[in-house]
């Protein structure tokens, strides 16, 4: 049958398509803190930071135990558990200062944060394919080499930069953005 | 280059940028984005931006410059009468 004019919108509106826990998390006002420019390239520093530790100490004790028997060889994987919970933490403080972009489905973002989102892939990516065919020649080598563990390094990196370069290039974009903003807002007087 | 008037239609009006926000269904930081013609919108975020002003699309934005107000104005011809 054939419709003619649509008395009701079918489209959802950007409120009715976040709900849910995760949309409602980022659009909370207790998530505007992490949203500032400072607190943006903070949390990037920091995320880097941690996850620097995160790959390092696990494999410097796991080495360590290999060469001095008095070091227990369980004491990697404790501090590996250890050291993941605040990197998991401050992963979630990244997420929610890019507005959960990474998070969140498509169809909860609005045109630009896609294009933000797409963005931040793209950039990420034309760094980390060359990077990973870089790694994957140093893995090679150091495996042949004998020095397993420093290839293991070598690959829990890359996993951790694929990880968080995406976000940390957006979380900069934004807070550039955020800086750009302000300065035209000071000739806004209704800006929100 | 799309130039638009949204900063002027939206002032005009007494709204704030999370308010549009919430009428075209967008983030707010997008409105920002828009105003300083740092992104160009889709036709759909264009149209729903120039419903929520009541003018025609090409009202809103342009792909040349705008005039100035103040060339507008004084480009205008005078209403008033000479005595």
């Amino acid at each position: 049958m054939h419709k003619t004019a649509a008395t009701t919108n079918p489209i959802p509106s950007r409120a009715q398509l976040r709900r849910g826990l995760l949309a409602e998390a980022h659009d909370s006002p207790s998530m505007e803190q992490f949203r500032t420019p400072t607190a943006r390239r903070r949390l990037i520093a920091l995320h880097l930071f941690l996850s620097g530790i995160l790959i390092t100490v696990p494999e410097l004790l796991f080495l360590w135990s290999k060469e001095d028997p008095a070091v227990p060889g369980w004491g990697f994987a404790a501090a590996a558990v250890v050291l993941y919970l605040p990197w998991m933490f401050v992963t979630g403080m990244v997420n929610g200062s890019v507005g959960g972009i990474f998070d969140l489905k498509t169809m909860q973002l609005d045109e630009l944060e896609r294009r933000d989102r797409d963005a931040a892939y793209r950039t990420a990516y034309r760094v980390l394919i060359p990077l990973a065919m870089v790694l994957c020649g140093a893995v090679g080598g150091l495996t042949a080499a004998g020095r397993g563990a420093l290839a293991f390094w070598c690959c829990a990196a890359l996993l951790f930069v694929q990880l968080g370069l995406p976000q940390y290039i957006a979380a900069w974009r934004l807070a550039a953005r955020q800086d750009a903003d302000a300065a035209f807002a000071d000739t806004d007087a209704h800006g929100a | 280059m799309v130039h638009n008037r949204i900063t002027l239609f939206r002032t005009e009006r007494g709204m704030t940028r999370k308010a549009l926000a919430e009428l075209v269904d967008v983030n707010p930081q997008t409105i920002g984005f828009l105003e300083r013609g740092d992104y160009s919108p889709s036709v759909e975020l264009a149209l729903r931006l120039a419903r929520v002003f009541g003018v025609p699309v090409d009202v809103l934005f342009s792909l040349d410059p705008f005039p100035s107000l103040a060339d507008q104005i004084g480009s205008a011809p005078s209403h008033r009468t000479e005595s």
